[in-house]
């Protein structure tokens, strides 16, 4: 993964590691805990607006190495 | 040669303040500082955050996630357990998956050797104010010594350095014997600097943490209002 987002387990609050790329691409990341066994994804109706934000996220990062 | 070209390059002798040459790139720096973090700003209140016309503050952006889980339930008619799944959806701030990174300049280092043109210290008398309503029967009192926050001035006795940014030929030489060198005016000012992720500011970590607890289901207790409604129903 290149990004180290991670988020609470909703069972153990353990936190999982993600990538947010490929979770919108519908990959599915399991709690790291071997006592939980929660996979977590995310919902195809939220995959549009997750999108758009990391979208509009990219650009503003390339806006910022242009002004560099 | 025209004369903006004299009069720049007779300025340049004249030297230029110390605070200048030491404090312009660290301004720069905070100042590149301050523009990246009002776009990451503007950035996560236009996309992580809704605001109501008709209401104070703003809301997050909510997104919809799954969670899964195995279950045994049972066993079939070979005796084995049945596996099976279950799937919950609970909501999570759109902000906690963008990988937002405090990006900021971390270091400057700012490499120059200095020659001292002048060095100007200021007289204590034009420093004086009168203070106050109340003329202390024509004399005046002096500003007190050291910097004023007030005026952001140093009081008396400031000492002012003046100079140019000048290259030691003489040092170079010792160091490469073989190499031959001129004098010359030319000058070295290097600036460095390093940008990298830096931690992310307290409050959207609050803000991340408060929303990530949110997640986990609390038992509501039971009260005895509640227990006799359900009686009735």
């Amino acid at each position: 993964m290149t990004s180290n987002q991670v988020l609470p387990c909703p069972l153990c609050q353990t936190q999982i590691p993600f990538d947010t790329h490929l979770l919108l691409q519908g990959q599915k990341f399991s709690c790291p805990n071997v006592n939980c066994d929660a996979v977590v994804g995310i919902e195809p109706n939220s995959v549009p607006v997750a999108e758009e934000a990391m979208k509009k996220f990219e650009d503003l990062k390339q806006e910022m190495n242009n002004k560099k | 040669m025209s004369e903006e070209n004299k009069t720049s390059l007779a300025k340049s002798f004249t030297g230029l303040p110390m605070d200048g040459l030491i404090g312009g790139p660290l301004i720069a720096a905070a100042k590149a500082n301050s523009l990246m973090a009002i776009e990451q700003v503007k950035f996560l209140l236009k996309y992580c955050f809704s605001k109501e016309d008709n209401e104070e503050g703003y809301h997050p952006v909510m997104i919809n996630m799954s969670l899964t889980r195995s279950y045994l339930s049972g066993s079939n008619s070979e005796g084995e357990p049945n596996l099976e799944k279950v799937t919950t959806t609970f909501s999570l701030p759109l902000l906690t998956m963008i990988p937002i990174n405090h990006l900021g300049v971390n270091s400057v280092e700012i490499d120059f050797d200095m020659e001292v043109k002048a060095q100007h210290q200021i007289d204590s008398a034009s420093n004086s104010s009168l203070i106050g309503q109340r003329a202390l029967k024509g004399k005046r009192k002096s500003k007190p010594k050291g910097f004023d926050p007030s005026s952001q001035k140093h009081g008396y006795n400031e000492v002012q350095l003046v100079g140019t940014v000048s290259y030691d030929t003489k040092e170079k030489q010792t160091k490469d014997s073989n190499d031959h060198y001129e004098k010359s005016n030319s000058a070295r000012l290097s600036v460095s600097v390093k940008a990298g992720p830096l931690p992310l500011p307290v409050g959207v970590n609050a803000i991340i943490d408060v929303f990530s607890k949110s997640i986990h289901p609390v038992e509501v207790p039971k009260t005895e209002s509640t227990d006799k409604t359900d009686d009735e129903s």
